[in-house]
């Protein structure tokens, strides 16, 4: 079966950094991949290439078998990919509410289709109710997020990853911020979401987190995959020495299970 | 867990957060009280202050295209020269269409019988709304170069953009008028500027009028109100002033939204021309100067919109308009000298800003 997300040779530079090399990905259907490496191994960098943050400079990105180019986030979550961004992405200047539905915000229409307005009151209703379905603890949507603490914040930025049925939802360090309870949550989302059939890709330094929900794990190092295991057939310190360095490579589960 | 969304709005009465609402509007109505007791025979006077309503048109005008720009943390720097070239365009086109009208009817002596004479109505209002239309068409044209200077060419900031554009309109509006002001324009656009609407008459015999330039900027006002509050391009706008970074992820086109808020800055300084042009019955290029885009900045500041970007009202740049305006024509009524009213205002700019960055100190964490 054709996986869901396949990205192929992937390479992009910044300048002199060479910030990925030839890096392929595989996402299947109702899969949590676990993607792992060291800071500035490329993992944001790969993930923003797959939203269309970034344009590789070499490389393939296939969606259900067809070849996909992303242009900017917005081609990409019309195309079913959410993403929760390390560095959050939220305008401090807008209520939950507005940040929950930018990009998204639900409209009236007036004199029939003419002109549409803002349906501030259905945003408010539908962002409560996603916010209390994963249940997050804010008093109002109405308030400013610039006023929420930096958990209360990541929790607004999982909430819009989870409000428009994406079949991609891709998490880069969404517990960073949060209490252990708060993780907690977070896993319980994930998997939820994997029982709803969507697939998830979690970036996490917490390597307890990432084999708790995973069921396959990608590391990097210094822009290279150097390590796709499933979870089940590794071990902790295994995955740990793929990431440093210590041990070579290991990627042959990978063509057996692809 | 117990689930604490709600919808419910949380009201919190604070004196904070009162002057932070409420707090421009306040400092007006203290400035109106203490000019009405400085100067108690005239401050508060039909004359007065419907002489404030009509000058303060074009300001404002330029002053709500300012203030989308500022919105976005960016500048226009261009918008006073813009207007001067659009005064320029108005009065250029309207005496040309004129002309070669008038040229065209008398040479063909045949078939005039059955055509509108050039000093007719019909005639004359058509010109007007071709050179209204040319005169809006050239500010679109600068405000989209703006806007393609900065998204496109890449260049650093909206200041190099618009002081280019600054210059440029300001020459083309020199080179078209060859230096000397273009005199008489068509009823029909001098209205706007310098017309009034007699609302009803007061038991003494005289009409209580409103200048027509005033209701045209609570119209444009009341429109770009709803266009910023109640649209998913006014929230993009808020969105990307906040956070560009936030809204491009969200999957907003960021350099799109900015293209607008230039091109719509241009429109309305194309606008405010047309007002200032009818108000003086001419194009004079004296207006291209520039000047006029520095108080725009001055009331969108005083206004409390924060030059960080994304925070601002449409009625907070209102009111920062009528405070510069009530500023300069109190001072005016006290016979205080015109440098000392620029001492004043750039002391209120100063203070405007200063109440921002604590604002800002106070309103965020982190
Ligand atoms: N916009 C950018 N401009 C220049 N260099 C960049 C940019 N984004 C990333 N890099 C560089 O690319 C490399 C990979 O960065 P990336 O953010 O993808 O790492 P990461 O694996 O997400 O690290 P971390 O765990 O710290 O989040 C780093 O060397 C980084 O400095
Ligand atoms: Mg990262």
């Amino acid at each position: 079966m054709e996986p869901l997300v396949r990205m192929k040779k992937i390479s992009k530079s910044f300048g002199p950094v060479q910030a990925l090399r030839q890096v392929d990905l595989t996402l299947h259907q109702r899969e949590v991949l676990g993607l792992v490496g060291d800071n500035g191994a490329g993992k944001s960098t790969l993930m923003k290439v797959l939203t269309g943050v970034y344009r590789p400079d070499e490389g393939e990105i296939y969606l259900n078998g067809q070849r996909v180019r992303f242009n900017s986030p917005y081609d990409s979550r019309n195309a079913g990919i959410e993403m929760v961004y390390q560095d959050l992405a939220l305008a401090g200047n807008l209520h939950v509410a507005g940040n929950i539905f930018l990009g998204r915000e639900l409209t009236k229409k007036y004199l029939g289709g003419l002109i549409k307005f803002l349906d501030h009151k259905g945003m408010a209703q539908e962002a409560a109710r996603l916010l209390e379905r994963l249940r997050v603890e804010i008093q109002s949507v109405d308030l400013k997020v610039e006023t929420l603490s930096g958990g209360q914040r990541q929790a607004v930025a999982v909430g819009r990853s989870m409000g428009f049925n994406a079949r991609v939802v891709i998490m880069d360090e969404p517990t960073a911020a949060l209490a252990v309870t708060e993780v907690a949550k977070v896993l319980d989302l994930i998997r939820n979401l994997k029982e709803h059939d969507v697939s998830v890709i979690l970036i996490s330094h917490r390597m307890q987190d990432i084999f708790e929900v995973s069921d396959r794990i990608m590391v990097l190092r210094q822009g290279r995959k150097v390590g796709d295991l499933v979870r089940s057939q590794t071990t902790m310190d295994e995955v740990v020495a793929l990431i440093t360095g210590a041990q070579g490579e290991a990627l042959q589960t990978v063509t057996e299970v692809a | 867990m117990s689930t604490m969304a709600r919808t419910v709005k949380t009201r919190r009465f604070s004196v904070g957060a009162v002057l932070d609402r409420f707090g421009i509007a306040l400092a007006l109505l203290l400035l109106m009280a203490i000019l009405t007791i400085l100067s108690p025979e005239y401050f508060l006077t039909r004359e007065n202050l419907t002489n404030v309503a009509a000058r303060i048109a074009f300001i404002a005008l330029l002053s709500l295209g300012e203030f989308l720009v500022i919105l976005t943390a960016g500048i226009d720097l261009s918008v006073g020269a813009v207007m001067g070239l659009s005064l320029i365009v108005l009065a250029w086109s309207s005496h040309h269409l004129y002309e070669w009208y008038a040229g065209w009817y008398y040479a063909g002596a045949g078939m005039a019988a059955s055509l509108p004479p050039p000093e007719g109505p019909v005639v004359l209002t058509t010109i007007s709304v071709l050179a209204i239309a040319a005169t809006l068409g050239v500010g679109v044209l600068c405000g989209l170069l703006n806007g393609w200077g900065f998204t496109k060419l890449r260049l650093p900031h909206p200041f190099i953009m618009t002081l280019g554009m600054l210059n440029i309109a300001r020459g083309a509006a020199f080179l078209i008028s060859g230096g000397s002001p273009i005199t008489g324009l068509p009823k029909a656009i001098r209205v706007f500027g310098a017309g009034n609407i007699r609302l009803f008459q007061f038991a003494d015999g005289e009409w209580f009028k409103i200048p027509v330039s005033f209701v045209v900027i609570l119209v444009f006002y009341f429109v770009f109100w709803v266009f910023l509050t109640q649209t998913k391009t006014g929230r993009h706008i808020y969105a990307v002033g906040g956070s560009p970074q936030a809204a491009l992820y969200a999957g907003v086109d960021v350099d799109r939204v900015l293209n607008k808020v230039y091109m719509l800055a241009g429109l309305l300084a194309g606008v405010a021309g047309v007002m200032y042009a009818g108000r003086i019955n001419s194009g004079t290029p004296k207006a291209a100067r520039g000047g006029d885009e520095l108080d725009a900045i001055a009331a969108v500041i005083i206004g409390g919109a924060s030059f960080f970007g994304g925070r601002g009202t449409v009625m907070g740049t209102f009111i920062g308009v009528l405070i510069l305006a009530f500023i300069r024509n109190g001072l005016n009524l006290l016979n205080v000298s015109v440098f000392w009213q620029e001492v004043a205002i750039g002391v209120i700019i100063i203070t405007a800003a200063f109440v921002d960055v604590i604002r800002l100190r106070t309103g965020q964490r982190e």
